[in-house]
């Protein structure tokens, strides 16, 4: 789960200065950066629609991860032909991927946000790996307690 | 916004590429597709103001029987968060809307603020059913 990216290329977007007093400069409110400002501190604006398209990125996340709690609250709330100890063990594993994907979906939203300000090559979507194989775990252990 | 902002002209914000109509033309293209963005992203946020909403009244339907009355907060939370997302989502996009209408220009988003509140919203409930499949293995 590393990234490497250059750092040379991605300088903050402003550097703190100290006055002749010794003291430190306070930010006007169009130099202040916003929140959070790993992302929003370095590089330049990109292009809105890019930010706009990773941000609808993020809340599809989202309504994926609220997707997957659903889904493993009614295994256990619905009275199921399922193999008790299966369906549980699906339902773990749902709701483990849904309360892990908001996570990851935030985390990514902002190393690509991130990558966008720099003009960097964008971070693979490691979430994708995780969310798939619980979703094909999850299918299988319901499949498996369906036929048995 | 006031009427005053409204009456600027839709294009290119530099005059010498307005007058080139090519440059206008492509630029207004443009500009309709941003629009096109900006509501997408904007549906985007209501729709997950809406499943949040839906997932928080559903919980009670499960959680009631276990915890009584305290199940009614998870709901009452979601619907807080839910109408906050859905009310600063439609500010942003009248502000980004009336900026690439009528000024011509492209904004920059506000913040992480949102995306924040809207992942800790959704964790917070997935942690709910979590300790919901905790007390069916406990009881």
């Amino acid at each position: 789960m590393t990234y490497e990216e250059p750092v040379s290329l991605c300088r903050t977007v402003r550097e703190t200065r100290v006055r002749q007093d010794g003291r430190m400069e306070q930010p006007t409110d169009e130099q202040r950066v916003r929140f959070p400002r790993w992302v929003y501190g370095v590089g330049t604006e990109p292009d809105a629609r890019f930010s706009l398209a990773n941000e609808r990125t993020f809340l599809a996340w989202v309504r994926t991860a609220l997707g997957l709690i659903a889904a493993g609250v009614a295994l256990e709330a619905l009275d199921l032909p399922i193999r008790a100890e299966l369906s549980l063990a699906a339902a773990v594993v749902l709701v483990t991927c849904g309360v892990l994907a908001p996570v990851g979906a935030w985390i990514g939203w902002a190393r690509t946000e991130r990558a966008l300000r720099c003009r960097l090559p964008l971070p693979a979507p490691h979430a994708f790996s995780l969310v798939g194989l619980g979703v094909l775990a999850a299918g299988v252990l319901v499949l498996v307690g369906l036929l048995t | 916004m006031t009427g005053a902002d409204r009456a600027v002209p839709a294009g290119p914000a530099d005059p010498a590429r307005r007058a080139d109509p090519t440059v206008a033309d492509a630029d207004a293209r443009d500009l309709a597709f941003e629009g096109r963005a900006v509501e997408r992203t904007a549906l985007a946020w209501r729709r997950t103001a809406l499943a949040l909403t839906a997932g928080g009244i559903a919980s009670v339907q499960v959680l009631f029987p276990l915890v009584g009355t305290a199940a009614f907060l998870l709901p009452a939370a979601t619907v807080v968060v839910s109408l906050a997302l859905g009310v600063a989502a439609h500010r942003r996009w009248r502000e980004t809307h009336d900026a690439t209408t009528h000024a011509g220009q492209y904004v920059p988003l506000s913040s992480g603020l949102l995306p924040t509140l809207a992942a800790f919203a959704v964790t917070t409930l997935g942690l709910a059913a979590a300790v919901y499949l905790v007390a069916l293995l406990a009881g």
